[in-house]
């Protein structure tokens, strides 16, 4: 991997992680356990469209790892990494079906998928109850996704213009 | 083919949309029940009859080192305060659909809505 690429994933941590840390101190939402606007995720959305998957992986495991400890939740590190994981794996697949040009279409899928994982392992750690909240969580989940996914597609566009 | 594949998926994804949005008003006009079991890690800890209650009370459920105190009143059940990081169970307000849970995800606690009494009492632990 040579310098250029490097700085650029280095770049892209330092973004995910900065949009972490800016939605820790937002307000919640919905007060619905698990729902967040993730903010991070036009990161990964961006770099799963933008460069190697392999790439795109290893910014989305450092942004849960390293959020994970700045965020100082132990456990949620555990809920992002499953959704983490489902929305990634969905969304590579994804980009094959789905022009850049609707991205925002493949993020809210992502966005459900991370949904999904998150909820599977609450399911696990807090007892099934939990899983009434799904389709609550899958609404806010389309939403946040269509919203980070259109910031996504404007960073794209922003930066076709700034030769990023 | 690569625009009608794009269209497949959005309708796909207004199907999702269409079916989480009649599941929520479904789940969210579910009736009520009479008994409340609260749980941890899918144990039940206890359960009580909020109509049983006599005016208004509180009482602690601990979780390491830490608490969320569950009010009762009017027959009405919520969490009124809890020292989790993401305060979710406090701002759900009171359990009102036997489908919806109040849910403490950082303490692994449920309240929710069950059939008919069981062994545990609320006396094991009212204060
Ligand atoms: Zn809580």
């Amino acid at each position: 991997m040579d310098a250029r690429r490097l700085t650029r994933l280095a770049l892209l941590t330092a973004a995910a992680l900065s949009l972490f840390i800016v939605e820790l101190q937002l307000p919640d939402l919905f007060p619905i356990p698990g729902a967040k606007l993730g903010l991070a995720n036009i990161v990964t959305v961006y770099a799963l469209y933008r460069c190697r998957a392999g790439e795109a992986a290893m910014v989305l495991a450092a942004r849960i790892l390293l959020g994970g400890l700045l965020g100082g939740r132990g456990i949620a590190i555990v809920y992002s990494a499953a959704g983490g994981t489902a929305c990634f794996a969905g969304m590579l697949l994804l980009k094959r079906a789905i022009p850049e040009r609707h991205l925002w279409l493949a993020s809210v899928f992502g966005a459900a998928l991370h949904n999904l994982g998150q909820m599977a392992v609450a399911s696990i750690i807090a007892g099934t109850a939990v899983l009434a909240y799904l389709p609550f969580l899958l609404l806010a989940g389309c939403a946040a996704g269509a919203f980070t996914g259109l910031c996504a597609q404007l960073v794209i566009r922003k930066g076709r213009f700034w030769k990023l | 083919m690569k625009r009608a594949s794009a269209r497949r998926w959005l309708l796909l994804a207004v199907l999702l949309f269409a079916l989480a949005l009649v599941s929520c008003l479904l789940l969210w006009n579910a009736p009520g029940g009479e008994w409340v079991a609260v749980e941890r890690d899918g144990e039940e800890l206890f359960r009580f009859r909020p109509a049983d209650i006599e005016g208004a009370q509180t009482f602690d459920v601990p979780y390491a080192g830490g608490y969320n105190t569950i009010a009762v009143e009017n027959g009405e059940v919520r969490v009124a305060a809890a020292d989790c990081p993401d305060q979710t169970c406090v701002k759900m307000g009171a359990l009102r659909s036997r489908a919806l849970p109040i849910v403490c995800l950082p303490h692994h606690l449920t309240i929710r809505f069950v059939d008919g009494a069981e062994d545990g009492g609320l006396d094991a632990v009212a204060r």
